[in-house]
């Protein structure tokens, strides 16, 4: 019999923390190895942790909705076996093959950091020297052996111990005690060394800040430290990790890029016929209907090469086209929020391709299965908000992007046609908001008029569907 | 207040002291009739007499032997070595006689001598005219050991070295006795043996020097200024008793500190100044002690050319400054 110590691991670059969800398992419960334990939320994706061992869940050291740092003790286990848990570490986890019926939800979680805690002998030794960067609580006097695991509350707001961080004597003291994370600041001396001033800047800032945990990004409420007073029927909604992340990134956005929009309408005619005449067959082979979308995202992956000052990003350093195209396609999750998954160099897609990247994405996002590497690499962003019915929206660039297109709803409607008649056009609108440090107007029409030549030359004879 | 370069200084203190007390004595080569080779005590034989301005043979011992006894007799004798590399034979006397007399008399006698010494290098001066001997006797509990080099300073801290009970190493860097001018506040003010003093006020680095270091860090601070780093200049004008206070205070200021001295680097009294901040002010550290002194060279070079190698000098004490303040 050995213990087990299950930490929150590092879901992904740039998580810091997470926020647990609901317990799958129950103290006493026999876990397998695999058997998912919890679910938890971070401001990338939701997942659950599968149990590295096998054996019985313990302790729950975390309740659920509480949000603790990487590295945090979340629960711990009798192993049958210690032997159990050894060939999972030596395994390299990532390339883990999961259990079948439980799919390892993230590469991530599967990484060595989860399982790495040295199996011991269960009370027999005090509490061995915990794995430095796993353990925010390493620098503080060592408890007394707690069968019971009462003292192991305190680690989850203990302060980072910073314990394999290389720190000259007067910045770890500092870090000690103001409970600063070295790794979160950025350092200005020799070879990026963390300074004494970049602490105490870092600790400035932290308490000119109402909400020291958050990002620096996470200020829309910076003025506003406490909630209002609800009058009554009124309801406080704690924010979500997914909603703070959306907060995070549409204020970056917001107060970073100047945004500039530009519209144009699209007679979709040809498309609409083409859907109607591949319609069954489509269906009969891919298992759902084509929707407008992929040509929307056919259109832009090949104005994207003919104006690849579109593909692109600001830096202060200047302005980088990016070779890659890699859309990210908004994807509502209705109240809850939305993400922006990324299909990887999207211009390799035929049409049906993209049909089944848009569905894989839509349906993993639903079903909270999108990975950290979902979201990694996107430089231009499609926002299909036509579907519910918006005729005109104002889309909000991605940050680290130049550009996003919305497509408004598709309809029909009274046109006057270039012999003069008047005819019945499937006709909808497309919207760009763009960086204007890195394009003008000029550049913005140019690309959307590419987009909208492709979607009005769509026929038969050169559009292929695979 | 009145200017004065520091050689001036002691030329005026001395005469001040002879003229209130008439038991402070002078003894030396070439004290009394040449008025000194740096010309300090001119005038001095014609004001004072011969009894009080007492030209000494060649044996340094005897100068510092013949101040033991007259001090324990009850005369305040001025003890001068030409120059302080010719202490070397008197270092007995000094360390033996002079340091021990109170202790081993168990407070029972006691040597209020001055020891005057010119000491360092930068005047062209060789093997024999340039050494720095301040760690020798820093080293020596019931010594004290001074290295004023202010006008201001030299004047107040001579002053307190000649009312001192017990014997006072005195160290006159000979290359700022000319060199260095500075306002001298008018009447018998005194600066005690022992404190530190801050020079220069600075933010970044704490640097501590004294004699002719100190001048060549404070002209490296001036000049770091113009590039946004701020110095901090501690004149560690006494090395014992030492000022751990203040030295420990301008250290915890910054974090970040180095030691700037003309003897050789290794056992040099600076390496006193690193140990305690190292030992005292470890959780306040953000860098690395640092040092800038002598190479290991048995003596000052002749030639110029080596002996501005030999020397810190205000660029490469700057250069050593950006090192720490980039660190």
């Amino acid at each position: 019999m050995s213990v087990f110590e299950l930490k929150m691991p590092k879901l992904g670059e740039s998580v810091t923390e997470g926020t647990i969800g609901k317990w799958l398992k129950q103290p006493g419960e026999k876990v397998e190895k695999y058997d998912l334990l919890v679910e938890v939320q971070t401001d990338k994706v939701n997942t659950e942790i599968p149990s590295p061992v096998a054996g019985t869940l313990k302790d729950v050291k975390v309740k659920e909705g509480d949000t603790v740092p990487i590295g945090a003790l979340l629960a711990t286990f009798d192993t049958a076996d210690a032997a159990e848990a050894a060939p999972e570490r030596a395994s390299g986890a990532a390339g883990a093959p999961p259990h079948p019926d439980n799919p390892a939800p993230t590469p991530a979680a599967a990484t060595p950091e989860v399982p790495s805690a040295p199996q011991r002998p269960a009370a027999a030794t005090p509490p061995p020297p915990q794995a430095p960067r796993a353990a925010p609580a390493a620098t503080q006097p060592a408890p007394a052996p707690q069968p019971d695991g009462s003292s192991s509350a305190r680690v989850a707001t203990a302060p980072p111990s910073n314990g394999d961080v290389r720190a000259t004597p007067v910045v770890r003291k500092l870090a000690s005690e103001h409970g600063v994370d070295l790794d979160r600041v950025q350092g200005t001396g020799l070879n990026g060394r963390v300074t004494r001033q970049d602490v105490e800047q870092f600790v400035a800032q932290m308490q000119s800040q109402p909400q020291p945990q958050q990002r620096q990004a996470a200020r829309p409420a910076a003025a506003q430290p406490e909630m209002p007073q609800p009058m009554a029927g009124d309801e406080a909604m704690p924010l979500t990790q997914m909603r703070k992340a959306i907060a995070n990134a549409m204020v970056l956005s917001k107060t970073t890029i100047p945004h500039a929009a530009a519209m144009m309408e699209i007679d979709w005619t040809h498309v609409a016929k083409f859907r109607e005449s591949v319609r069954e067959s489509f269906k009969a082979r891919e298992g759902y209907e084509l929707t407008y979308l992929p040509f929307a995202i056919k259109a832009v992956t090949i104005a994207l090469r003919r104006n690849p000052n579109v593909n692109a990003r600001w830096t202060d350093q200047g302005i980088l086209k990016v070779k890659a195209i890699n859309l990210g396609i908004a994807i509502s999750l209705g109240d809850e929020g939305l993400v922006v998954p990324v299909i990887k160099n999207a211009d390799d897609l035929s049409i049906t391709g993209i049909a089944r990247a848009v569905r894989d994405l839509a349906t993993r996002a639903k079903t909270k299965k999108l990975t950290i590497p979902d979201f990694e690499g996107g430089t231009f962003t499609v926002n299909n908000g036509g579907t519910l019915g918006t005729y005109l929206s104002y889309p909000i660039v991605n940050p680290g992007q130049a550009a996003i297109m919305t497509t408004e709803a598709i309809g029909k409607r009274v046109v006057a046609l270039d012999d003069d008649s008047i005819g019945i056009r499937t006709m909808g609108n497309v919207v760009m908001s763009f960086d204007h440090r890195v394009m003008d107007g000029a550049t913005a029409a140019a690309f959307l008029r590419d987009v909208k030549a492709w979607i009005q030359g769509v026929d038969p004879s050169n559009v292929a569907l695979s | 207040m009145t200017e004065k370069s520091n050689v001036q200084a002691v030329h005026d203190t001395l005469r001040d002291e002879f003229r209130r007390d008439e038991r402070v004595i002078i003894l030396g080569e070439d004290v009394g009739v040449r008025g000194g080779v740096f010309r300090v005590t001119d005038g001095f034989i014609e004001e004072f007499g011969p009894d009080r301005v007492i030209d000494m043979p060649l044996a340094e011992s005897n100068i510092v032997g013949v101040a033991i006894g007259a001090a324990i007799a009850g005369l305040i004798p001025i003890a001068e070595m030409q120059f302080a590399d010719f202490s070397a034979p008197a270092f007995e006397q000094i360390v033996d006689e002079a340091a021990r007399i109170r202790y081993r008399s168990n407070g029972q006698w006691h040597v209020p001598i001055v020891i005057r010494m010119p000491w360092g290098a930068g005047v062209h001066g060789a093997l024999y005219h340039s050494q720095s001997l301040e760690a020798f006797y820093a080293h020596v509990p019931g010594l004290k050991v001074v290295v004023p080099s202010t006008p201001k300073d030299i004047t107040g801290m001579l002053r307190s070295a000649i009312r001192d009970p017990d014997p006072v190493i005195f160290l006159e860097h000979k290359a700022t006795y000319r060199a260095v001018k500075g306002d001298v506040p008018d009447g018998d003010f005194t600066i005690p043996l022992g404190p530190a003093d801050v020079k220069r006020e600075g933010t970044d680095i704490t640097v501590y020097a004294y004699g002719l270091m100190l001048h060549r860090c404070l002209e490296a601070a001036g000049m770091l200024a113009g590039e946004g780093i701020s110095v901090d200049v501690v004149d560690v004008r006494s090395l014992r008793p030492l000022d751990c206070t203040t030295i420990l205070d301008e250290a915890r200021k910054t974090g970040k500190c180095l030691v700037v001295y003309e003897d050789n680097r290794m056992f040099g009294a600076g390496a006193e100044i690193c140990a305690l901040i190292a030992e005292e002010a470890f959780d306040s550290l953000d860098a690395p002690v640092m040092r800038l002194a002598g190479p290991e060279s048995p003596a000052t070079p002749f030639n110029k050319v080596q002996e501005d190698a030999f020397l810190p000098n205000a660029d490469n004490i700057a250069t050593k400054m950006r090192e720490l303040a980039a660190y």
